[in-house]
């Protein structure tokens, strides 16, 4: 589950500040799928780098599972991201010179040989396979379509079993069909292995899927249903 | 237009401005130098003689020759001896005496142009004061006011001997420095006639004389037995070396240019890569490909020229570096000019290789079609296809890598040669760097799995796209290749020196023996427990051939290699048995007692000379005449010092000349310090020689000529390492994403330091070892073939080259990555998606 309490963000551009994110605070309780809706500039991504302890808030604080995480060195965070969360972006950002599986693999493989058995390949097939790929595990990015790699973005943010997935805009670059494809998979997924799921969008449709959803409006919440 | 285009992309051409740089500065430093010392030698040209002109004789004047000197005094001409040689010096205790080059002159005369600088500036030294050099006091431990003995008299050291104009035109010399009086040289027992010594005799002529006239009369007076020149011939000797050795560093500068030229290649191929769309754009609204290839060609000539320009200042920097290499044989303050022709030089190569390598990304230009930009997710790795334009620009590139070492090497035979190797080198360089990518890549694929991650990612990210890692292989190899090539033919050289020598090989020398101690120094070497063996001395009478068969030489049929045998002093020596080592090829060795004059030839000399058994020789010696007819006709191994002179005779036949007797023994190596102590002792005018020692100073110069040669050579892999940064720093951007992917996806700070350093290294680990195999194939065909030695593959100095180019690689590497570690993950990922 994820808590976020008074999540402050500011930047300071030199000639003047701007607030992205004022004072932020909800609950998402485990299993649940939450949209976060708003015009562009409204925050949203950053608000969901936050909860994927990419970027360090100005104030106000963020756990996961109850591990505050704003708090947290740079390596600590990368822990916590490995094994906790997974990313899916809207430009799937895949490493060019890994293959497929090679990608999928990648979290598994930074992660190091830390506590704990790590998933292996046989994970990384068999996430492929429910995405569709199967067929294509050995094959470079460039060599996929754009729906193809956002498939493989989305079994490599399973990979670890993460407790919560974070999606930017995760079909802003597919057209409907791919987009449609890549969202029942990350429902199913949500469902198969349990996992938080947080969605950033502006594609109502996309926000319907959603069990509850959040909008934001100038940094700060403006509708929770 | 093109300026425009290149601003945008200011980063990545500030490296090929470096590359270029590098190339430029490495052939205006060695060019500009050259320049230096010319103009130099030409300003200085009198001083360096000290003299207008200089008679120089292997043996002591005659009477008659100093008689008529003696008469030209009325005329205004002025002469003065100068002798040089070696012998042993030690310090007044009975200490380790050390060989040292002796030059005796009068003070008073000599010399007659430029200045004798002595420390302090003491007036005048004695038959009893000496002068010596810096090293000389450092080696024996003594300092000025203290005594030296050297040879059989004891001296006091007066001075040191800071600087003689004419240091150069002796060229190197066995030890060092003590100057001294002839009166000192005398009394020191070396004035021994016929011993081994350069005697020269420094002549000054009036202003109001004609320089050439006086040459010419005095060639009349002297002919063969001397060699007379004036000083601008004795600079024509320096230039002429001067000139083979810039020819040669200008050369292996080119490499750095070609490196340079590499570099601006790849740049321009990935810049008209980024650009495809915007040059697709311009196809599409009618631009045609000829305007499109000259925006981007006057971007290549502005970077060669601008690359041209900060090489040119760089230049003079390494000009200025270069006597620093060369102290030991310039003894001559280099004024340092800035001259044009140099900077013209170096600005036209730096454009012109520029010019060359943008050949192939400028014809790619005309693939681009228009309809490009329509398709936007294209595959770019997918291969070209093959048409006439890649052998036609390679062809290019050769024919103007040719044209431009001829150019620049100033002679075409070495600028061919020289081309023809670099374009072999650079194919097999880049045909390397091609199959060991692909095998490295294939490897990984295979046997990868169980690799730690880092390493896997690390060479994964070699085949990046746009990233041009085999043109950087290339480049990085040729560099190290050739450095590395003259450092194992610099080690090769000075083993095969030491090695190809036979256990039997005599290791120490004694000259200039006389008659008189001949005998009681060989009762105290037989009884010396320290020398293994001592054959006896070999004799020997200097000599000029007079007439083969009654022809006078200088009338004889003029065939290559004879030069010699008209002008050189030859030690003849006589036998009563065959020596060892030796083949008769034609004739018979004498019968023990023979008395009639026969003479035993040389191979060689017996081709030259035309001789065979039964022919008729004759000799001058001293304006004496002697004869001898040919007996055989032999073969020596020439490393066995003494078996090799041309004429050996039979005895008795110089028993009328004043003979000089010399020694080669064999001593343990390790006591060869106690025999010269005892032998200076009592024979102090005898000299005796380590050949360790001179292996030694032989294996310095070596070792200096080397340095500088990679020196030069350096910045062809300062030239790569330019090109790589500029290749990393081209595929930042990408590097920042890829490191955020990683940190997204849980890597920890070192992990992803580790998968950048894994490419580094791979890539620094795969130049060194393509460099390396291919200086070690390099250095086998050189050794075998040019120098019919044997190369055994060391793996210590090839190990270590593959170490070096991996770090600084890594440096490089990282040096070039600046702050992509520090961004953060969600801003680069999120400006991504923008």
């Amino acid at each position: 589950m994820i808590r976020v309490r008074s999540l402050v963000k500011t930047i300071d551009t030199g000639t003047h500040r701007v607030e992205i994110l004022r004072d932020i605070s909800f609950d998402v309780p485990a299993s649940q799928v939450l949209a976060v809706m708003g015009p562009s500039g409204s925050g949203k991504s950053t608000l969901l780098g936050m909860l994927a302890g990419l970027d360090w808030p100005t104030s106000g604080s963020v756990a996961i599972d109850g591990v505050e995480i704003t708090s947290l060195d740079e390596d600590a965070l990368a822990e916590v991201r490995g094994r906790k969360i997974g990313f899916v972006f809207q430009a799937y950002q895949l490493i060019p010179t890994l293959t497929a599986l090679e990608n999928v693999l990648l979290p598994a493989e930074m992660l190091g040989a830390g506590n704990g058995v790590r998933p292996g390949p046989s994970r990384a097939r068999a996430l492929l396979e429910s995405v569709g790929l199967s067929d294509r595990r050995d094959h470079y990015p460039a060599q996929l379509s754009g729906g193809e790699q956002q498939r493989v973005a989305v079994a490599r943010a399973f990979m670890m079993q993460p407790s919560v997935l974070l999606a930017d805009e995760p079909t802003g670059n597919l057209d409907s069909e791919n987009g449609n494809h890549v969202l029942e998979l990350l429902l199913k997924l949500n469902r198969d292995e349990g996992a938080t799921l947080v969605l950033v969008t502006h594609d109502r449709e996309l926000a319907s899927h959603a069990d509850r959803t959040i909008t934001l409006k100038d940094g700060r919440i403006v509708g929770d249903a | 237009m093109a300026w425009r285009e290149a601003r945008a992309a200011r980063g990545r051409f500030v490296f090929v401005i470096l590359a270029v740089a590098a190339g430029v500065g490495a052939l205006t430093g060695v060019k500009g130098f050259n320049e230096s010392v010319r103009h130099t030698l030409l300003a200085e040209a009198r001083t360096l003689m000290g003299a207008d002109l200089s008679v120089r004789l292997q043996v002591e004047p005659t009477a008659e020759e100093l008689a008529y000197l003696d008469g030209l005094r009325g005329r205004g001409i002025d002469y003065t001896p100068v002798t040089e040689t070696v012998s042993m010096a030690s310090s007044s205790g009975v200490t380790q005496p050390l060989l040292s080059s002796i030059k005796a002159a009068d003070l008073a005369e000599y010399p007659y142009y430029g200045q004798l600088e002595l420390d302090p500036p003491v007036a005048g030294l004695t038959d009893a004061r000496v002068a010596v050099s810096r090293d000389l006091l450092l080696r024996l431990g003594v300092d000025v006011g203290d005594g030296i003995r050297v040879g059989a008299g004891d001296f006091t050291i007066a001075a040191v001997s800071v600087s003689e104009p004419d240091r150069m035109t002796t060229g190197f010399t066995l030890g060092p420095r003590v100057l001294m009086t002839r009166d000192a040289f005398d009394r020191a027992g070396l004035n021994v006639p016929g011993s081994r010594a350069t005697r020269r005799l420094l002549v000054r002529i009036p202003d109001a004389a004609d320089p050439e006239a006086v040459r010419e009369e005095l060639s009349d007076v002297f002919g063969r037995r001397a060699r007379v020149s004036d000083y601008t011939e004795e600079n024509r000797t320096l230039s002429r070396g001067l000139r083979r050795a810039t020819t040669f560093l200008s050369l292996v500068s080119l490499i750095a240019l070609i490196v340079g030229g590499l570099g601006v290649a790849t740049s321009i191929e990935g810049h008209i890569k980024q650009k495809m769309d915007s040059i697709a754009m311009i196809k599409c609204v009618g631009g045609r490909s000829g305007q499109i290839m000259r925006i981007y060609l006057a971007q290549a000539l502005l970077l060669g020229f601008a690359g041209s320009l900060a090489g040119v200042v760089l230049g003079f920097g390494i000009q200025a570096v270069f006597p620093r290499f060369l102290v030991a044989y310039f003894d001559v303050d280099v004024n340092l000019i800035v001259s044009w022709a140099p900077l013209v030089q170096g600005i036209l190569a730096g454009m012109l290789t520029a010019l060359l390598f943008t050949i192939p990304p400028l014809l790619s230009i005309s693939d681009i079609r228009p309809a490009l930009i329509f398709r936007w997710d294209m595959d770019e790795a997918a291969p070209r296809p093959r048409d006439w334009k890649s052998p036609a620009s390679f062809a290019a590139i050769a024919v103007g890598l040719w044209a431009m070492a001829v150019w620049i090497g100033g002679s075409t035979e070495a600028g061919s040669i020289f081309a023809g190797g670099v374009i072999v080198s650079a194919a097999l360089l880049i045909l390397a760097g091609k199959g060991t990518l692909g095998a490295v890549r294939r490897l990984v694929a295979r046997f990868g799995r169980g690799w730690p991650p880092a390493l896997r990612y690390g060479v994964a990210n070699l085949y990046r796209p746009g990233s041009h890692m085999a043109a950087i292989l290339a480049a990085l190899g040729i560099g190290v290749m050739f450095t590395l090539s003259v450092q194992l033919l610099q080690t090769t050289l000075v083993d095969q020196l030491v090695a190809s020598a036979p256990p039997d090989m005599p290791n120490v020398y004694m000259i200039n023996i006389t008659d008189r101690e001949r005998e009681g120094l060989w009762e105290l070497l037989d009884g010396h427990d320290a020398v293994i063996d001592a054959p006896p001395a070999s004799a020997a009478v200097s000599a000029l051939i007079h007439t083969v068969n009654g022809v006078p030489i200088e009338e004889m049929e003029r065939v290559p290699g004879q030069r010699r045998y008209l002008r050189s002093q030859f030690q003849l020596t006589w036998a009563d048995a065959e020596p060892a080592a030796t083949e008769i090829l034609e004739g018979e060795w004498w019968a023990p007692g023979t008395a009639e004059p026969l003479v035993s030839v040389e191979e060689n000399a017996a081709g030259v000379l035309d001789l065979e058994p039964g022919d008729a020789m004759e000799w001058t010696i001293g304006g004496r005449v002697v004869g001898a007819r040919v007996a055989n006709v032999r073969r020596t191994d020439g490393q066995r010092a003494g078996a090799n002179n041309q004429f050996i005779l039979t005895p008795g036949t110089l028993d009328d000349f004043p003979g000089i007797y010399y020694g080669a023994l064999r001593v343990e190596p390790d006591r060869v310090g106690a025999l010269q102590r005892d032998v200076f002792e009592r024979y102090p005018s005898v000299t005796v020689v380590n050949a360790a020692d001179i292996v030694v100073i032989v294996q310095d110069m070596i070792g200096e000529i080397s340095l500088v040669v990679r020196f030069v050579a350096a910045f062809a892999i300062l030239g790569g390492l330019i090109i790589l940064a500029a290749s990393i720093a081209g595929t930042r951007y990408r590097r920042i994403r890829e490191a955020a992917i990683l940190k997204t996806v849980g890597a920890r700070r070192w992990r992803v330091i580790g998968v950048f350093s894994m490419e580094f290294l791979a890539l620094g680990l795969m130049a060194g070892s393509i460099g390396a195999v291919l200086a070690a194939a390099f250095t086998t065909v050189i050794v075998e073939r040019l120098m019919e030695g044997t190369y055994q593959v060391e793996w210590t100095p090839l190990a270590v080259a593959v170490a070096v180019m991996a770090v600084l690689t890594l440096v490089t590497g990282w040096a070039a990555s600046f702050r992509i570690l520090g961004q953060k993950p969600l801003e680069v990922l999120r400006r991504a998606d923008a």
